[in-house]
């Protein structure tokens, strides 16, 4: 008999707070509690952050300098691209059998999909949205071996000279490390260390151009076709808010 | 009832603790160190032979599990199932077979239930890659075993030095 009634209050329970969506209360409830204690690390100060932002705004650099030569051959001089995005403040950490994921305290009703990039202060790219409820989302950042993004090379050649830029893609994958790896990048493409890469724009709800990071190692095999490059992230490590980049509205 | 409640903020506290808490290092799962020491405490009362009721403990289990599958990434139930296994696991084949007055035992046993609960996440990781319901790519790499291997033995490790230290405590205050 006790077993039945346990078995009762279970599948109650799994009805209500999974169904009548009432891991609400939880997520409401516990909201101020995780906002404390996530935030109640100090920032720690990085040794290369003036390094690492000058970075960030040489690929800015790179970004635009692009942007203009396609709006330059295109005669289309009035469009640019203006992200709309959502703030959202991390609230917590969870990893669970070598994959790890964030919370963040947007969801649903805030307008937020799954497979939207999210980005830091300095807009570098953080990670994807991978599963959203109505009160917060789980954000997959880029240094989880199990995320994987489409990406682009913008060589430094490129941004000094005037001319055409030759995209250069291949698939990003996270790594358990701090480096990201790049993979499927022909082996006949002229690549250096130094290189900046960003989003491709071949996902849906990701633009191109957002910046990922820099090129530190060129692995190339002899018997491939491809060669597999180590990105350092330039992301902040320590991000605690987060941009979500809504998708971009062309008009 | 008034157990089950205090149960319940207390699982949600520890829970926002691990979740939130920058301090806690990766890999370390309160909930799961909470449920090893309840476990403990059970195995303890079957020595003495004072105790019949494993509902609480059942209980306990099913609570952590639910409040595991909410801020997981993984289908819902899947925590519920895991620990529920891991409960008829201890119940029926580890909680009487050890001795629980020696700390060698504790932390094997917490190993033990520590190794079933990664090897059940690994399953349930890859059924769900099979089926393609979320986006899991695990390669079974150093690092990746590094990790899983740092959260067993950390949580282990703390499941003992609490076991030790509430039991001395315990002993103090009944010679007091």
């Amino acid at each position: 008999m006790k077993k039945i009634i346990i078995l009762i209050i279970i599948i109650i329970l799994f009805v209500f707070i999974f169904l009548l969506k009432g891991e609400n209360v939880f997520f409401v409830s516990l909201k101020p509690f995780q906002n404390y204690f996530y935030n109640s690390k100090k920032g720690q100060e990085i040794e290369d952050n003036i390094c690492r932002d000058l970075k960030i705004e040489n690929t800015k650099l790179r970004e635009i300098e692009k942007e203009n030569e396609i709006l330059r051959q295109q005669l289309d001089f009035s469009k640019k691209n203006e992200d709309n995005f959502i703030l959202a403040n991390i609230i917590g950490r969870r990893s669970e059998g070598g994959v790890n994921w964030f919370l963040i305290d947007q969801g649903l009703k805030d307008g937020i999909k799954a497979g939207l990039a999210a980005v830091d202060e300095k807009g570098v790219l953080v990670g994807k949205i991978i599963k959203v409820k109505d009160q917060i989302s789980y954000l997959r950042p880029v240094f989880d071996q199990n995320f994987s993004l489409g990406a682009d090379i913008i060589s430094q050649e490129d941004m000094v000279s005037l001319k055409k830029i030759n995209e250069i893609s291949g698939i990003l994958q996270g790594e358990y490390s701090s480096m990201l790896k790049m993979k499927y990048v022909p082996l006949d493409r002229k690549i250096s260390i130094g290189d900046s890469v960003v989003t491709s724009g071949l996902e849906d709800d990701i633009r191109w151009g957002i910046s990922i990071g820099q090129i530190v190692e060129i692995n190339k095999k002899d018997n491939s076709i491809f060669q597999e490059l180590v990105i350092k992230p330039l992301l902040n490590p320590d991000f605690r808010i987060v941009s979500i980049i809504l998708p971009t509205k062309t008009e | 009832m008034f157990r089950i409640i205090v149960l319940i903020f207390f699982i949600s506290f520890l829970g926002i603790l691990e979740i939130s808490c920058p301090f806690i290092p990766e890999g370390l799962s309160l909930i799961f160190i909470f449920l090893t020491l309840l476990s403990l405490k059970e195995g303890q009362k079957e020595i003495i032979k004072k105790s019949d009721n494993k509902v609480f403990l059942l209980i306990a289990f099913i609570l952590a599990g639910i409040f595991l599958d909410i801020y997981s990434i993984f289908l819902p139930g899947t925590f519920f199932l895991i620990l529920l296994i891991i409960f008829l696991i201890i119940d029926r084949f580890l909680i009487n077979k050890f001795n629980f007055n020696k700390p060698i035992s504790v932390f094997i046993f917490s190993f033990l239930i520590n190794i079933v609960f990664q090897i059940l996440i690994i399953l349930a990781s890859l059924f769900f890659r099979f089926l393609n319901i979320v986006q899991i790519n695990v390669i079974f790499d150093k690092f990746y075993f590094l990790i899983v291997f740092q959260g067993i033995f950390l949580n282990s490790l703390l499941s003992l030095v609490v076991f030790l230290f509430l039991r001395r405590f315990k002993f103090k205050s009944i010679q007091k």
